[in-house]
């Protein structure tokens, strides 16, 4: 996957730099804090390590929550048979 | 092409075990050439041709007593050499630079250590996302101390430019340094004040390389605390 051209990993990773950036803007020059902006842009989005972290925030599978959800056979009548329903021994 | 990149010469023949490991990391420069050229304008192929030679070159630097995986060695150099090789090329032609125009001035050791410590499958976002912030922030700690506790005495160039601004980040960062314990204020002056590798400094400090790793890491942490506080204070 190439990170550098997805939108969510961009929109994600811009946020996150910008994050770190904080405590040196007016510290570094205009010049400098750019450097250290592409810099870790490039670190969130290609380094190996880090960008395994961020590939795995963009492209996690949506996680199933708890809840009530529809199941077979449930809203049906009671079935006549209670041998039909499945349940194990009654008594 | 816009110029014949100036990459280096290989006078030396590769072992085969060298050959593995360059062979092995080849993706690591399709991946950089893809993301480079989408993020700094450059020309694939251009950036491929110059890396697969500069990872070539970073084989002879690798040492795998570090522990750090060879792509991950690998990774700084051959982004610095596509940056600076294909910088040079566009400054000639006269062409746009790349938005990094120096990226090899602060080699930020840390982006050589970072190994991934995360659990794929039972990590929750949230602490994902909690790692790649401590990535962040002490890959800035790392470039910051790079930058504002230089080796070596900064240039004519670079003095006449920035020498004011770098004084102030430099004064910043001694300020922060006193908030950190003896043992990690050790490894951050050895390594950024004096240019030594982490491991290079088992022997002096008798600890382990994955122990002073993780020193370097906490300095890192607790640098940008201290330096973040301190922005909010005087801001």
């Amino acid at each position: 996957m190439n990170l550098a051209e997805s939108e969510e990993a961009l929109s994600l990773v811009t946020a996150e730099v910008d994050r770190a950036l904080e405590p040196y803007v007016g510290l570094l020059s205009p010049a400098d804090l750019e450097s250290m902006r592409s810099y870790l842009l490039d670190m969130a989005l290609l380094h190996p390590t880090v960008s395994e972290l961020v590939e795995r925030l963009v492209t996690r599978a949506p996680v199933l929550e708890s809840g009530d959800l529809p199941v077979d056979g449930e809203g049906r009548e009671p079935a006549a048979d209670p041998k039909a329903r499945g349940g194990g021994k009654s008594g | 092409m816009a110029d014949s990149p100036s990459v280096v010469a290989l006078p030396r023949r590769l072992s085969s075990e060298q050959r593995d490991l360059v062979a092995g990391a080849r993706s690591l420069v399709q991946k950089l050439a893809r993301g480079l050229s989408s993020l700094h304008g450059l020309e694939y192929e251009e950036c491929v041709g110059v890396g697969e030679l500069a990872l070539t070159e970073a084989v002879f630097h690798y040492d795998q007593a570090t522990g750090a995986p060879f792509h991950v060695f690998a990774f700084l150099r051959v982004r610095g050499e596509i940056l600076d090789t294909l910088g040079k090329a566009r400054r000639k032609a006269r062409l746009p630079e790349p938005a990094s125009k120096q990226p090899t001035r602060a080699p930020c050791p840390l982006a050589s250590e970072l190994v991934d410590r995360s659990d794929p499958l039972r990590d929750s976002d949230d602490e994902v996302r909690g790692k790649l912030r401590d990535s962040l922030t002490g890959l800035a700690a790392s470039f910051a101390l790079s930058l504002g506790m230089p080796e070596s005495e900064p240039s004519a160039e670079d003095a006449a430019v920035e020498t004011e601004q770098r004084a102030r980040l430099g004064a910043a960062l001694r300020e922060s340094m006193e908030t950190l314990p003896a043992d990690q204020k050790e490894i951050v002056h050895a390594v950024y004040h004096e240019g030594l590798q982490i491991k290079d400094l088992e022997p002096r400090l008798r600890v382990s390389y994955r122990t002073l790793r993780r020193r370097h890491q906490d300095a890192l942490q607790t640098l940008e605390t201290a330096l973040r506080a301190r922005g909010h204070a005087s801001s």
